[in-house]
């Protein structure tokens, strides 16, 4: 029992343990549905009604607030996905797997949504719906990659075989995120640079605060929401396996 | 190591004609590419080449699919200490009978067709090599996360097909620079650099995927 890494252990075990993330879950359901219910209803509000027009672009602006957000989103389920698989393939945490499995189509529906609103907002400002500049073609290949993602965890007869060359693969993904969040930096884009893109552009943002305000709480909405989502299909599948288990049928 | 290749490649050649195959494959998909496009010069020499390197790429998707399955993995792995060696025997049997020989025939067949005079020869055939090198690499790491499972030609091809694009977008790249007359070292220099890293990293996570598959069943 002197492991010296029993802490760490102890804080990635605790969670790990289906009945106490069953538990964790029936808090955190509600939580999550009420908040992304109110963020979303203030931000769209904000976003659509309150927040001024831009001076160029004028009301075509407002795709912004759903377009940042699902491009957030669309990283941060694949960055998260990128632990879990990790997770799974150090200590094969069946949570980690069901998280992988919860969480990847809900990540490429966000990618999809990211890609059509940029499509929608290209069209109007830069004449097409699509370019094949570096910060589209590293978010179309990380689309691709979560399609290939899915499918290879349900191509195998044995689902666990699936979870790790899913986990394998999303590991070796990681590599886009990276060329994602700085393809505006390193190459030439026609896609704008971030505007909040560091700690330092945080602090003092190329966009005006009557504008930063709903993006940021559409943010948080679209990632509770997301987040609620995901728990509902962990704690489905959750029970689809205790059913499966129950009746014997694998 | 060199036994292994030999074996590997004696099995890919003897049982399936996989060069043969390939470059079959390689050649009626550029004729189809012709017929397709039209056969005026300049139309095919600002597009034949570029076409070549994603033709390239779907062939070396080919002998992908029983590069690791139809035979007794378990065997391999106790009759050789080193899996990763293995693999990248594998990877080298694999590159030389389907990406090597694409390397050389291809920029011919592109000689063939076009007016000679237009086409960047070193850049064609060099960055062919380093690109099909990379492709075998990757194809490797698609093999090994594909084994065992169900559909595996067409979930190789999903699962390869975008790790392969930053080989693709540099090769490409370079041969466009080529053929305007432009500088092509630089993305010629990340094209290698990408080969030599996927060269050195993807047998090894080959084998550790393979080991864990082997182990977990």
């Amino acid at each position: 029992m002197d492991c010296p890494y029993e802490g760490d252990i102890i804080m990635i075990t605790r969670f790990a343990n289906p009945a106490r993330f069953e538990r964790l879950a029936k808090i955190l359901t509600p939580v999550f549905a009420v908040l992304s219910v109110l963020l979303l209803a203030f931000g769209l509000c904000d976003a659509l009604l309150l927040s001024p027009p831009d001076y160029q672009q004028s009301d075509a602006v407002r795709i912004m607030y759903v377009h940042v957000p699902s491009a957030w989103m669309a990283m941060m389920i694949y960055a998260s996905c990128g632990v879990a698989a990790l997770m799974f393939i150090v200590w094969k945490h069946t949570l980690a797997e069901l998280f992988l499995r919860a969480a990847l189509p809900v990540g490429a529906v966000a990618c999809a949504l990211c890609l059509a609103t940029g499509m929608l907002w290209g069209k109007p400002m830069w004449g097409a719906w699509w370019v094949w500049d570096a910060r589209l073609t590293s978010v179309l290949v990380m689309m691709f990659l979560y399609i290939a993602i899915i499918a290879l965890a349900d191509a195998f007869d044995r689902p666990e075989q699936g979870g790790l060359a899913a986990a394998w693969l999303t590991l070796i993904g990681l590599v886009n995120l990276p060329v994602i969040k700085y393809s505006v930096e390193w190459w030439n884009t026609l896609h704008q640079p971030g505007s909040l893109s560091s700690m330092k552009r945080m602090a003092d943002p190329a966009l005006a605060a009557e504008m930063l305000r709903p993006l940021l709480v559409m943010g948080l909405g679209l990632m509770c929401y997301l987040a609620l989502v995901i728990i509902i299909r962990m704690r489905t599948q959750i029970l689809a396996r205790k059913i499966a288990n129950a009746s014997g049928v694998r | 190591m060199m036994a292994v290749y030999r074996h590997f490649l004696r099995r890919m050649s003897r049982d399936r004609g996989l060069a043969a195959q390939g470059f079959a494959f390689f050649a009626l998909s550029m004729m189809v590419c012709v017929f397709t496009i039209g056969s005026e010069d300049v139309l095919l020499t600002a597009i034949l080449p570029g076409l070549a390197w994603a033709l390239l790429l779907l062939s070396s998707l080919l002998g992908l699919g029983d590069l690791l399955e139809g035979e007794d993995l378990d065997d391999l792995i106790l009759a050789h200490k080193s899996l990763p060696g293995l693999m990248a025997a594998k990877m080298a049997a694999h590159f030389t009978a389907t990406g090597f020989v694409l390397a050389l025939a291809g920029p011919l067949i592109l000689f063939v067709i076009l007016p000679a005079a237009s086409l960047p020869v070193l850049c064609l055939w060099l960055g062919f090599m380093l690109g099909a090198l990379s492709f075998s690499a990757l194809g490797l790491l698609g093999a090994a996360l594909t084994l065992g499972s169900r559909r595996n030609a067409a979930l190789q091809a999903l699962i390869v097909m975008p790790l392969c694009v930053p080989p693709l977008i540099f090769g490409a790249g370079a041969l466009a620079a080529a053929q305007l007359d432009m500088g092509w070292h630089a993305p010629m220099a990340f094209l290698g650099a990408f080969a030599c890293a996927s060269l050195v990293l993807c047998p090894f996570a080959a084998a550790w995927i393979v080991r864990m598959k082997v182990t977990s069943s």
